[in-house]
């Protein structure tokens, strides 16, 4: 739990909501606010968007809307997820090393008995245990790549495989605590307890999945008829290469997976078995591999640290300026009081949030509105709902924000080659459905 | 006649064998070709963009992705042109892999090696073209508007 004692409310500041607009203070904050989400999502001059992030954070301090010692309270007490988000690098890059990935799209094809349907459906069960295990990313950014190479070899159309490794990414990325680090800072700010977790997002995750699954073997069904020849395809080159590596990291990662939900379900911080996993693999790598240093702080990306610090400042300067307060009570509008309608409407402003720029932000600045309501609010259905939301939201536009595509179709207009609006096509056709599916779902196990 | 057959990834071998029925009787050489298509690789590269956790693709999986491809596209030119030879043919045949935009890739390609027709499917692994305009792909109708010579369409079936 995020600590919040001792944070000057817009009530201390002698404010009530009629002059909040007219304090210098608060304008600066919800300005400050605005200015960097444009920066991110815009991206002037191709400024990175943890500098923008940091910038923003900086500026909320010096602003006074954060004091420095508060900032410095708030990164510590995040550290937990910072420790996640690294130690899910530090393990994907470390099972990616001993070729996991490989070995798993090898015998996703090995057991299709080279039918392109049950190839598709085997890719998607694959990217379902990586994502729930390994988080959303180690599927998008690792076996995308992998299963992109494997279908290429055996001259099958490469389209519906990319496709469904990035979408899995973030259909099954709520399943577990551990598949989303977006699942860990909420969870952060409302702890559940796993049995609570898994008995509301355990059957909207399913939901989401088959409506997946069953829209893509649809979508595709033209590419999907010709059958393959398995024959063609090389046996992964890490099984020669260092097979007691292989066997280690599989062992490890299944020990990983056992020790994620031993620790959510007895509430210990998941950042700390991450890293513990990360150095056990590492250790492996170390042992029987030839992992370089240099080659693993490539696989880490950096800037995400600074991207969270950055905003986790910038929302609690929003949040002292009672900003937040008023999207709570535009939140509390929306979602009324019928459990259904609370439940669409997190996932929704969630997903909106994503879309609209990033769903850290739009997570962070959710659970502040969320954090504003008053306490008979339904907290736990909302905070679900958040995480469904902000988890699933991204394959609507899975190349970037909205604004990104918006970005994309000028550039169209302007003759360039861009093929990225399929994406966006397939996004709009299969994922209102699945945040619909899930929302009813959250909604029937206890909304 | 030299004669430019356009192979994709989805065209099953019996769409090679119904190309071959339909070939004129002049036709004394062809020029089996597969189309690299770098645009779902851009596409899932766009998409990496998007990632919190984005590391660039290692000069390893790079390679390895590159050697993939040329080993699926001469894979596809192999089967395809065991089932032309099945199917009858017996004259010259070369095989080519291009890179590029599969419909500006044939047009560019047909223009360069001086092809008198082209033949391609319809819709690139439709086996029941749907009726109306939908009967023909995005790459038939470019390669019929732009090709520098006869364009022959065969249906899947």
């Amino acid at each position: 739990m995020i600590e919040r004692t001792g944070r000057p409310t817009a009530r201390q500041w002698g404010l009530d909501g009629r002059l909040l607009v007219a304090d210098p203070r608060v304008v600066a904050a919800g300005a400050i606010a605005a200015a960097t989400l444009l920066a991110v999502m815009l991206r002037p001059r191709g400024v990175a968007e943890a500098a923008s992030a940091l910038a923003g954070g900086a500026l909320i301090v010096v602003a006074g809307a954060v004091g420095p010692l508060e900032a410095a309270g708030l990164l510590l007490d995040a550290w937990n997820v910072f420790a996640f988000f690294l130690g899910l690098m530090l393990i994907a890059a470390a099972a990616d090393h001993a070729g996991v990935f490989d070995v798993l799209a090898w015998q996703a094809a090995r057991h299709a008995g080279g039918s392109q349907r049950r190839l598709l459906v085997n890719v998607f069960a694959s990217g379902v245990v990586l994502t729930a295990f390994l988080s959303n990313d180690a599927t998008a950014l690792i076996l995308t790549p992998v299963v992109y190479t494997l279908v290429v070899r055996l001259g099958l159309p490469a389209r519906p495989y990319a496709f469904a490794c990035t979408f899995v990414a973030d259909t099954a990325s709520f399943l577990l605590p551990v598949s989303n680090p977006i699942n860990i800072l909420v969870l952060q700010r409302f702890p559940q307890p796993l049995g609570s977790y898994l008995q509301h997002l355990l059957p909207a995750s399913l939901a989401a999945i088959a409506i997946n699954v069953g829209a893509f073997l649809l979508l595709f069904r033209a590419d999907l008829r010709r059958g393959f020849d398995v024959a063609a395809l090389p046996r992964p080159a890490a099984l020669e290469r260092s097979p007691r590596l292989f066997r280690f990291t599989v062992l490890g990662l299944g020990a990983l997976g056992g020790a994620y939900l031993l620790a959510a379900w007895q509430g210990w911080p998941l950042g700390t078995v991450a890293l513990a996993g990360a150095a056990v693999l590492l250790g492996g790598a170390a042992r029987w591999g030839e992992l370089a240093a240099a080659q693993l702080a490539r696989e880490v990306s950096w800037g995400l640290f600074g991207f969270l610090a950055g905003f986790l400042v910038i929302v609690r300067g929003v949040e002292n300026a009672g900003l937040t307060d008023l999207l709570g009570r535009s939140l509390a509008a929306l979602a009324g009081a019928d459990p259904l309608r609370t439940t669409l409407a997190a996932v929704l402003a969630a997903a909106v949030g994503a879309n609209l720029v990033n769903n850290v932000p739009a997570t962070l600045i959710q659970l502040a509105a969320i954090d504003s309501l008053p306490a008979e609010a339904p907290r736990a259905l909302l905070a679900y709902g958040t995480i469904v939301g902000a988890d699933l939201g991204p394959n609507l536009t899975t190349v970037g924000s909205l604004a990104t595509v918006l970005w994309l179709l000028i550039l169209r207009r302007r003759g360039l080659e861009v093929t990225a609006t399929d994406y966006f096509r397939v996004g709009l056709a299969t994922t209102p459905a699945m945040l619909v599916a899930a929302a009813v779902a959250l909604w029937l196990t206890g909304g | 006649m030299r004669v430019l057959v356009a192979l994709g990834a989805g065209d099953a071998d019996a769409w090679l064998a119904r190309a071959v029925a339909c070939l004129p009787g002049t036709t004394d050489e062809l020029v089996l070709v597969h189309v690299i298509d770098p645009g779902p690789r851009q596409e899932w590269e766009q998409a990496r963009g998007r990632r919190s956790a984005r590391a660039p693709l290692s000069p390893d999986r790079r390679a390895a992705l590159d050697e993939a491809e040329r080993a699926g596209a001469e894979a596809i030119l192999r089967q395809g042109a065991a089932a032309l030879r099945a199917a009858g043919y017996g004259g010259p045949l070369t095989q080519q892999v291009l890179r590029g935009r599969p419909e500006r890739a044939l047009v560019e390609a047909a223009a360069a090696l001086g092809v008198d027709l082209i033949v391609l499917s319809a819709r690139e692994g439709a086996q029941r073209t749907p009726p109306g305009p939908r009967s023909v792909g995005h790459v038939a109708r470019f390669v019929v508007d732009h090709a520098p010579g006869p364009v022959l369409l065969v249906r899947g079936s």
